[in-house]
Protein backbone atom coordinates (compact mmCIF):
# COMPACT_ATOMS: atom_id res chain seq x y z
CA UNK A 1 0.00 0.00 0.00
CA UNK A 2 3.19 2.25 -0.51
CA UNK A 3 2.30 5.83 -1.78
CA UNK A 4 -1.43 5.34 -1.04
CA UNK A 5 -2.74 8.31 1.14
CA UNK A 6 -3.87 6.15 4.18
CA UNK A 7 -7.51 7.57 5.94
CA UNK A 8 -6.17 8.79 9.10
CA UNK A 9 -7.11 7.78 12.63
CA UNK A 10 -9.28 11.37 12.97
CA UNK A 11 -11.58 10.21 9.60
CA UNK A 12 -11.78 7.02 10.38
CA UNK A 13 -12.95 7.70 13.70
CA UNK A 14 -15.60 10.35 12.69
CA UNK A 15 -16.58 7.83 10.00
CA UNK A 16 -17.55 5.36 12.53
CA UNK A 17 -19.44 8.10 14.56
CA UNK A 18 -22.00 9.54 12.21
CA UNK A 19 -22.22 5.79 10.80
CA UNK A 20 -23.70 5.15 14.81
CA UNK A 21 -25.65 8.26 14.51
CA UNK A 22 -27.19 7.32 11.06
CA UNK A 23 -28.27 3.66 12.29
CA UNK A 24 -29.40 5.46 15.57
CA UNK A 25 -32.02 7.09 13.66
CA UNK A 26 -32.52 4.08 11.16
CA UNK A 27 -33.91 2.41 14.33
CA UNK A 28 -35.26 5.07 16.07
CA UNK A 29 -37.61 5.45 12.97
CA UNK A 30 -38.50 2.00 13.15
CA UNK A 31 -38.81 2.09 16.91
CA UNK A 32 -41.08 5.06 16.94
CA UNK A 33 -44.29 3.49 14.75
CA UNK A 34 -43.77 0.19 16.86
CA UNK A 35 -44.27 2.29 20.31
CA UNK A 36 -47.41 4.00 18.75
CA UNK A 37 -48.91 0.90 17.96
CA UNK A 38 -47.80 -0.24 21.53
CA UNK A 39 -49.92 2.94 22.86
CA UNK A 40 -52.72 2.50 20.37
CA UNK A 41 -53.50 -1.01 21.41
CA UNK A 42 -53.07 0.47 25.16
CA UNK A 43 -50.10 -1.79 26.47
CA UNK A 44 -49.42 -0.84 30.14
CA UNK A 45 -52.82 0.08 30.65
CA UNK A 46 -55.79 -1.26 32.29
CA UNK A 47 -56.77 -4.35 30.16
CA UNK A 48 -56.54 -3.96 26.19
CA UNK A 49 -58.92 -3.29 24.19
CA UNK A 50 -62.11 -5.37 25.10
CA UNK A 51 -60.21 -6.57 28.13
CA UNK A 52 -60.51 -10.42 28.04
CA UNK A 53 -57.28 -12.13 29.32
CA UNK A 54 -56.99 -14.59 25.86
CA UNK A 55 -56.97 -10.41 23.86
CA UNK A 56 -54.69 -9.23 26.78
CA UNK A 57 -52.11 -12.49 26.04
CA UNK A 58 -52.08 -12.50 22.31
CA UNK A 59 -51.44 -9.00 22.32
CA UNK A 60 -48.59 -9.08 24.29
CA UNK A 61 -47.48 -12.13 22.36
CA UNK A 62 -47.43 -10.21 19.10
CA UNK A 63 -45.85 -7.46 21.35
CA UNK A 64 -43.13 -9.99 22.18
CA UNK A 65 -42.58 -11.37 18.41
CA UNK A 66 -42.22 -7.62 17.46
CA UNK A 67 -39.87 -6.82 20.02
CA UNK A 68 -37.57 -10.43 19.17
CA UNK A 69 -37.27 -8.98 15.72
CA UNK A 70 -36.24 -5.71 16.85
CA UNK A 71 -33.82 -6.85 19.15
CA UNK A 72 -32.64 -9.57 16.38
CA UNK A 73 -32.65 -6.24 13.99
CA UNK A 74 -30.43 -4.03 16.18
CA UNK A 75 -28.22 -6.82 16.40
CA UNK A 76 -27.35 -7.89 12.78
CA UNK A 77 -28.06 -4.58 11.07
CA UNK A 78 -25.05 -2.60 11.78
CA UNK A 79 -22.43 -5.19 10.51
CA UNK A 80 -24.75 -6.31 7.99
CA UNK A 81 -24.95 -2.60 6.98
CA UNK A 82 -21.04 -2.32 7.23
CA UNK A 83 -20.42 -5.69 5.29
CA UNK A 84 -22.99 -4.34 2.84
CA UNK A 85 -21.92 -0.80 1.93
CA UNK A 86 -18.19 -2.05 2.22
CA UNK A 87 -18.41 -4.72 -0.26
CA UNK A 88 -20.44 -2.15 -2.86
CA UNK A 89 -19.14 0.17 -5.88
CA UNK A 90 -18.42 2.78 -3.60
CA UNK A 91 -16.30 0.72 -1.06
CA UNK A 92 -17.72 2.78 1.73
CA UNK A 93 -19.99 3.23 4.31
CA UNK A 94 -22.24 6.51 4.52
CA UNK A 95 -19.87 7.71 7.32
CA UNK A 96 -16.74 6.80 5.12
CA UNK A 97 -18.18 8.46 1.67
CA UNK A 98 -18.92 11.91 3.82
CA UNK A 99 -15.09 11.71 5.08
CA UNK A 100 -14.09 11.02 1.43
CA UNK A 101 -12.08 7.71 2.42
CA UNK A 102 -12.65 4.02 1.42
CA UNK A 103 -11.91 0.38 1.75
CA UNK A 104 -9.28 -1.37 -0.28
CA UNK A 105 -7.59 -4.82 -0.43
CA UNK A 106 -4.21 -5.40 -1.09
CA UNK A 107 -3.86 -4.45 -4.44
CA UNK A 108 -6.60 -1.41 -4.15
CA UNK A 109 -8.97 -3.47 -5.26
CA UNK A 110 -12.81 -3.57 -3.46
CA UNK A 111 -13.57 -6.32 -1.09
CA UNK A 112 -15.72 -9.00 -1.68
CA UNK A 113 -18.99 -9.60 0.19
CA UNK A 114 -17.27 -12.18 2.39
CA UNK A 115 -13.88 -10.24 2.77
CA UNK A 116 -16.44 -7.43 3.85
CA UNK A 117 -18.40 -9.82 6.01
CA UNK A 118 -15.82 -10.92 8.20
CA UNK A 119 -14.19 -7.49 8.85
CA UNK A 120 -17.65 -6.13 9.83
CA UNK A 121 -17.94 -9.11 12.19
CA UNK A 122 -14.33 -8.90 13.85
CA UNK A 123 -15.32 -5.01 13.98
CA UNK A 124 -18.44 -5.59 15.91
CA UNK A 125 -17.08 -8.33 17.91
CA UNK A 126 -14.03 -5.87 18.63
CA UNK A 127 -15.77 -2.88 19.65
CA UNK A 128 -18.01 -5.12 21.79
CA UNK A 129 -15.17 -6.75 23.69
CA UNK A 130 -13.38 -4.20 24.83
CA UNK A 131 -13.26 -0.19 23.86
CA UNK A 132 -9.33 -0.10 23.78
CA UNK A 133 -8.82 -2.75 20.51
CA UNK A 134 -9.86 0.78 18.74
CA UNK A 135 -6.72 2.10 19.61
CA UNK A 136 -5.34 -0.93 17.18
CA UNK A 137 -4.67 1.39 14.33
CA UNK A 138 -2.66 4.25 16.47
CA UNK A 139 -0.25 1.62 17.07
CA UNK A 140 0.17 -0.33 13.20
CA UNK A 141 2.54 1.84 10.56
CA UNK A 142 -0.17 1.08 8.04
CA UNK A 143 -3.07 2.41 9.89
CA UNK A 144 -4.97 -1.11 10.13
CA UNK A 145 -7.50 -2.05 12.76
CA UNK A 146 -8.20 -5.50 13.90
CA UNK A 147 -10.72 -6.02 11.88
CA UNK A 148 -8.40 -4.93 8.73
CA UNK A 149 -5.58 -7.04 9.59
CA UNK A 150 -8.65 -9.88 9.65
CA UNK A 151 -9.71 -9.08 6.33
CA UNK A 152 -6.37 -7.90 5.05
CA UNK A 153 -8.05 -4.74 3.96
CA UNK A 154 -6.85 -0.69 4.25
CA UNK A 155 -9.31 2.04 4.23
CA UNK A 156 -7.75 5.27 2.29
CA UNK A 157 -8.35 8.50 0.85
CA UNK A 158 -10.15 8.38 -1.98
CA UNK A 159 -8.25 9.67 -4.82
CA UNK B 1 -13.30 21.30 9.14
CA UNK B 2 -16.40 19.25 10.22
CA UNK B 3 -13.84 16.76 11.38
CA UNK B 4 -12.23 19.02 13.66
CA UNK B 5 -15.91 20.52 14.87
CA UNK B 6 -17.28 16.26 15.43
CA UNK B 7 -14.14 15.28 17.22
CA UNK B 8 -14.23 18.55 19.26
CA UNK B 9 -17.91 17.94 20.33
CA UNK B 10 -17.52 14.32 20.81
CA UNK B 11 -14.45 14.67 23.45
CA UNK B 12 -16.72 17.30 25.30
CA UNK B 13 -19.74 15.37 24.99
CA UNK B 14 -18.32 12.38 26.39
CA UNK B 15 -16.30 14.24 29.06
CA UNK B 16 -19.12 15.95 29.87
CA UNK B 17 -21.35 12.79 30.26
CA UNK B 18 -18.80 10.91 32.08
CA UNK B 19 -18.45 14.07 34.82
CA UNK B 20 -22.25 13.31 35.35
CA UNK B 21 -22.85 9.80 35.07
CA UNK B 22 -21.26 7.38 38.20
CA UNK B 23 -20.86 4.47 36.17
CA UNK B 24 -20.43 2.56 40.02
CA UNK B 25 -24.33 3.54 40.87
CA UNK B 26 -25.65 3.50 37.61
CA UNK B 27 -24.05 0.62 34.81
CA UNK B 28 -24.34 1.19 30.99
CA UNK B 29 -23.65 -0.34 28.27
CA UNK B 30 -23.33 -4.24 27.91
CA UNK B 31 -21.05 -5.92 30.62
CA UNK B 32 -17.75 -7.23 30.15
CA UNK B 33 -17.63 -10.65 28.47
CA UNK B 34 -14.38 -11.62 30.46
CA UNK B 35 -15.84 -10.93 33.44
CA UNK B 36 -19.31 -12.48 33.13
CA UNK B 37 -18.08 -15.36 32.01
CA UNK B 38 -14.76 -16.16 33.73
CA UNK B 39 -14.51 -13.47 36.67
CA UNK B 40 -11.40 -12.51 35.76
CA UNK B 41 -10.69 -8.31 35.26
CA UNK B 42 -9.66 -7.89 31.85
CA UNK B 43 -7.36 -4.76 30.91
CA UNK B 44 -10.56 -2.39 30.05
CA UNK B 45 -12.86 -3.28 33.41
CA UNK B 46 -13.08 -0.46 35.79
CA UNK B 47 -12.72 2.04 32.79
CA UNK B 48 -15.28 4.04 33.02
CA UNK B 49 -15.56 4.19 36.63
CA UNK B 50 -11.50 5.69 36.77
CA UNK B 51 -12.20 7.66 34.05
CA UNK B 52 -15.77 9.39 36.39
CA UNK B 53 -13.10 9.46 38.97
CA UNK B 54 -10.18 11.26 37.43
CA UNK B 55 -12.40 14.23 36.14
CA UNK B 56 -13.07 14.33 40.06
CA UNK B 57 -10.27 14.68 40.86
CA UNK B 58 -10.10 11.39 42.95
CA UNK B 59 -7.12 10.07 41.47
CA UNK B 60 -6.55 7.62 44.10
CA UNK B 61 -10.23 5.93 42.93
CA UNK B 62 -8.74 6.35 39.49
CA UNK B 63 -5.34 4.22 40.02
CA UNK B 64 -7.82 1.30 41.90
CA UNK B 65 -10.18 1.72 39.27
CA UNK B 66 -8.38 0.91 36.07
CA UNK B 67 -4.70 2.04 36.56
CA UNK B 68 -4.62 2.22 32.92
CA UNK B 69 -6.10 5.21 32.60
CA UNK B 70 -3.50 7.12 33.29
CA UNK B 71 -2.21 6.08 29.99
CA UNK B 72 -5.34 6.18 27.77
CA UNK B 73 -6.19 9.44 28.95
CA UNK B 74 -3.12 11.60 27.99
CA UNK B 75 -2.85 9.23 24.78
CA UNK B 76 -6.18 10.43 23.66
CA UNK B 77 -5.70 13.86 24.38
CA UNK B 78 -2.63 13.98 22.39
CA UNK B 79 -4.12 11.80 19.68
CA UNK B 80 -7.30 14.77 19.79
CA UNK B 81 -4.23 17.78 19.78
CA UNK B 82 -2.91 15.86 16.73
CA UNK B 83 -6.38 15.65 14.31
CA UNK B 84 -7.42 19.62 15.99
CA UNK B 85 -3.62 20.86 15.18
CA UNK B 86 -2.89 18.47 12.08
CA UNK B 87 0.38 17.55 13.71
CA UNK B 88 0.76 14.16 13.34
CA UNK B 89 4.28 13.86 14.59
CA UNK B 90 2.91 11.21 17.57
CA UNK B 91 1.91 8.96 14.93
CA UNK B 92 5.21 8.46 13.79
CA UNK B 93 5.82 7.78 17.22
CA UNK B 94 3.21 5.77 18.42
CA UNK B 95 3.44 3.62 15.40
CA UNK B 96 6.98 2.66 15.77
CA UNK B 97 7.73 -1.47 16.44
CA UNK B 98 9.06 -1.31 20.14
CA UNK B 99 6.24 1.23 20.82
CA UNK B 100 3.56 -1.42 20.08
CA UNK B 101 5.49 -4.08 21.81
CA UNK B 102 5.94 -2.13 24.75
CA UNK B 103 2.03 -1.43 24.65
CA UNK B 104 1.05 -4.74 24.27
CA UNK B 105 3.14 -5.94 27.03
CA UNK B 106 1.71 -3.28 29.54
CA UNK B 107 -1.59 -4.12 28.75
CA UNK B 108 -0.71 -8.40 28.90
CA UNK B 109 0.67 -7.29 32.60
CA UNK B 110 -1.44 -5.26 34.01
CA UNK B 111 -3.94 -7.73 33.04
CA UNK B 112 -2.20 -10.35 34.90
CA UNK B 113 -1.42 -8.75 37.86
CA UNK B 114 -4.61 -7.59 38.27
CA UNK B 115 -5.99 -10.73 38.69
CA UNK B 116 -3.32 -12.22 41.08
CA UNK B 117 -3.59 -12.49 44.95
CA UNK B 118 -2.14 -9.56 46.86
CA UNK B 119 -3.23 -7.08 44.03
CA UNK B 120 -6.71 -6.90 44.86
CA UNK B 121 -6.16 -2.85 45.19
CA UNK B 122 -6.19 -2.82 40.99
CA UNK B 123 -9.46 -4.19 41.02
CA UNK B 124 -12.27 -2.18 40.55
CA UNK B 125 -14.11 -1.04 43.33
CA UNK B 126 -17.80 -1.08 42.89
Amino acid sequence: MNNIPLAGFGNRLVAQLIDSIILGIAFSVILVPFGGLAAILGLGSAGALDGSEEATAAIMGLFGLGLVGLILFSLFTPFLYDAFMTSSSKQATLGKMIMKIKVVGPQGERLTFSQALVRSLVKYITSHFCFLLWLWPLFNPEEQALHDLAAKSFVIREA
Amino acid sequence: MVKKIILTVTALAITVFYFYYNPAIQSFGPPCLIHKTTGLYCWGCGGQRAFHALLHGEFRAAFHNNLLIFFVIPLLAAVLYSELFDDFRLFHYLRRRWVLLLAIGIFILFTIIRNLTGFEFLTPTN
